[in-house]
C-alpha cells in the first residue's frame, strides 16, 4: 500500500464505507506513515466539524409554527359552522362525497397556499436581480430564464415605477418577480405557471371581463388572474379593488 | 371516504416522525442556499411535499433518508441559480487541488481538538469554505459529513453511481482543505510563510491573539523537532 492509493481511498476510509481486506491494508499503512495519518486526522477533524455545524443549528420557532400548523390544517370555516349541530354535519359529510363540494374544498387550499406564498415573497423580497426603470427591459432579461413566458406586465402598472425585478419562486414552482412603487406603495406582480391553481369560487370577481381572484394575507392585498395558464398576481398594501383594476385594465 | 374533521392516528404520527427532522433539514437547508430565507422556504416546501405524498413513504424505511431525498429534490429544481454556480466548477476543474494543501491552523486543531481557541477558529474558517465549495460537491459533503448518510443513500438521492458520491466527497474534501489553506494565507498563517505583517488586522483582536498563539504554537514544533 502506497501513499498514493491510501490517500485515495482514506475518505472512504474514515466514512466506514471500505470492505474489509482494504481497511486491513490501510490500517497497516496508516499506522506506520506519519503524513497519511496526519492527513486523515484533518479529515476526521473536518468531518466532526461539519457535523457539529449541523448540530449546532436549530429552525427557527416561526418556521416550526408554520409546519405544524401544515401538518394539522384547521378545517374551512363553513366545516367548523356546520360541525356546531349532527343534522348540519350529516349534510356535509354527504355533500363532501360529491365531487363539486369537495373541488370547491381543493380549490380554496391550493388559493390558500399560493396567497401565502405570494405574500411571504412581496413582504419578504429576495433582493432584486435587476434594477431599473424600464418593465420592458425586465421582460427580456427574463427570456431562457423560466420555463414559461412572462408577457407584458398589467397595463394598469403605467402609472407605477418599475424598480426591479429577479426569479423567485411561488411555493416550489419558479415566479417572476417584479417590484414597482405607486404613490408611496411598494407594489410586487409575481408570475408563474398556474399548474393545479384555479381561478374560480367565491372570491372571484369579473373586472373588464376578466376573472380576477381577490384576498387578503397579514395585511396585504392581493389580486390574480390568469392568462394562457400563467398566474399573474400583484400583492400591495393598496385596497383590493385598486390592485384588481390594474390587473383586468386592458391595453389601450 | 375523504375525512374533513380528522386525522387518522396513522397519519399524526407520521407528521410527527417527520418534525422531528426539521433542525437536520434545515441545518442543510441552510448550507445548501447559504441564506436563510431560502433554507426556510425549501424546508417548508419539503415539508408541504412530504405531507401531500405521505402515500409515497414506504413504512419501515429510513424516513429521514426519504425526507433528504425530497430536500435534494426540491433544491435542485427549484432553488439552485445555475448560473451562479459556474463560477466555482470552473475554478475547480481548472486548478490543481494537492493533497498536501493544509495550513497550521488545521493541523494544531487535528493534533490538538480539545483547544477551544483553535477549534473556534476552524470550525468558523471550515464553515467559510463549505460554503464556498461548488454545490455538486457540497451537496454530498452535507449528506455525509453533516447528516451521516451512508455512499449508497447519497447516491439514492443525488441519482448518481456510488462511485461518483466517492469520488464528490474525496474531491470535495480536498477542495475544503484548500479553502482553509486559501483562509490561513490571508490571515497570515499558511505554513512557512511569514508575510504576515499585520495587513488583516481587520480581523480584531481575537485573530491577533491567534495568530500569536500560532506564531507560539509553530516556534514550539520547530524547537520540537
Amino acid at each position: 500500500m502506497t501513499c498514493a492509493i491510501t490517500r485515495k481511498f482514506v475518505d472512504a476510509y474514515m466514512d466506514e464505507e471500505l470492505d474489509a481486506a482494504t481497511v486491513l491494508q490501510l490500517d497497516a499503512h496508516l499506522s506506520a506513515c506519519d503524513s497519511c495519518r496526519d492527513l486523515l486526522n484533518l479529515k476526521q477533524a473536518m468531518k466532526r466539524e461539519i457535523r457539529d455545524i449541523g448540530l449546532r443549528t436549530a429552525a427557527p420557532d416561526a418556521l416550526r409554527q408554520r409546519i405544524q400548523r401544515a401538518a394539522r390544517p384547521r378545517p374551512h370555516p363553513w366545516v367548523t359552522a356546520a360541525a356546531l349541530t349532527a343534522a348540519a354535519a350529516a349534510v356535509i359529510i354527504v355533500a363532501a362525497t360529491a365531487t363539486p363540494w369537495r373541488r370547491a374544498t381543493e380549490d380554496d387550499t391550493a388559493v390558500a397556499q399560493v396567497l401565502d406564498a405570494v405574500v411571504l415573497r412581496h413582504n419578504r423580497p429576495l433582493p432584486m436581480e435587476v434594477t431599473g426603470s424600464d418593465p420592458g427591459q425586465a421582460q427580456h432579461w427574463f427570456r431562457g430564464k423560466l420555463d414559461f413566458p412572462v408577457q407584458a406586465p398589467a397595463p394598469g402598472l403605467r402609472r407605477a415605477n418599475f424598480e426591479g425585478a429577479r426569479v423567485s419562486n411561488v411555493q416550489a414552482q419558479q415566479a417572476a418577480h417584479m417590484t414597482y412603487a405607486l404613490d408611496g406603495h411598494r407594489v410586487s406582480l409575481m408570475v408563474f405557471p398556474a399548474e393545479n391553481l384555479h381561478i374560480r369560487g367565491g372570491n372571484v370577481r369579473v373586472v373588464h371581463g376578466q376573472k380576477i381572484l381577490v384576498g387578503t394575507r397579514r395585511g396585504y392585498n392581493v389580486a390574480m388572474t390568469e392568462r394562457n395558464g400563467v398566474i399573474y398576481a400583484l400583492s400591495s398594501d393598496l385596497p383590493a379593488e385598486a390592485l384588481a383594476e390594474m390587473l383586468a385594465e386592458k391595453t389601450p | 371516504m375523504r375525512k374533513l374533521f380528522q386525522k387518522s392516528s396513522a397519519q399524526l404520527q407520521f407528521e410527527a416522525d417527520c418534525t422531528a427532522h426539521l433542525d437536520a433539514l434545515y441545518a442543510s437547508a441552510l448550507k445548501l442556499t447559504r441564506n436563510r430565507e431560502d433554507a426556510e422556504e425549501l424546508v417548508q416546501d419539503v415539508y408541504v411535499r412530504a405531507f401531500r405524498f405521505a402515500k409515497g413513504f414506504a413504512p419501515g424505511t429510513n424516513l429521514k433518508a426519504w425526507l433528504f431525498r425530497i430536500l435534494i429534490n426540491t433544491f435542485i429544481n427549484a432553488y439552485r441559480r445555475k448560473g451562479h454556480e459556474r463560477r466555482y466548477i470552473e475554478r475547480a476543474a481548472v486548478e490543481p487541488i494537492y493533497d498536501d494543501v493544509l495550513n497550521a491552523q488545521a493541523r494544531a486543531y487535528a493534533s490538538d481538538p480539545e483547544n477551544h481557541l483553535l477549534r473556534t477558529f476552524f470550525a468558523r474558517d471550515l464553515e467559510d469554505a463549505l460554503a464556498e465549495l461548488p454545490e455538486e460537491y457540497r451537496m454530498p459533503v452535507i449528506l455525509c459529513d453533516m447528516q451521516e448518510f451512508s455512499y449508497r443513500e447519497i447516491a439514492d438521492m443525488l441519482g448518481c453511481p456510488i462511485g461518483t458520491v466517492m469520488s464528490r466527497l474525496h474531491r470535495g474534501r480536498k477542495m475544503l482543505q484548500r479553502e482553509l489553506a486559501d483562509h490561513a494565507i490571508a490571515a497570515g498563517l499558511s505554513v512557512g510563510d511569514d508575510k504576515s505583517d499585520g495587513k488583516d488586522k481587520g480581523d480584531g483582536k481575537d485573530r491577533g491573539d491567534v495568530l500569536t498563539d500560532m506564531r507560539s504554537w509553530r516556534q514550539r514544533q520547530k524547537g520540537a523537532s
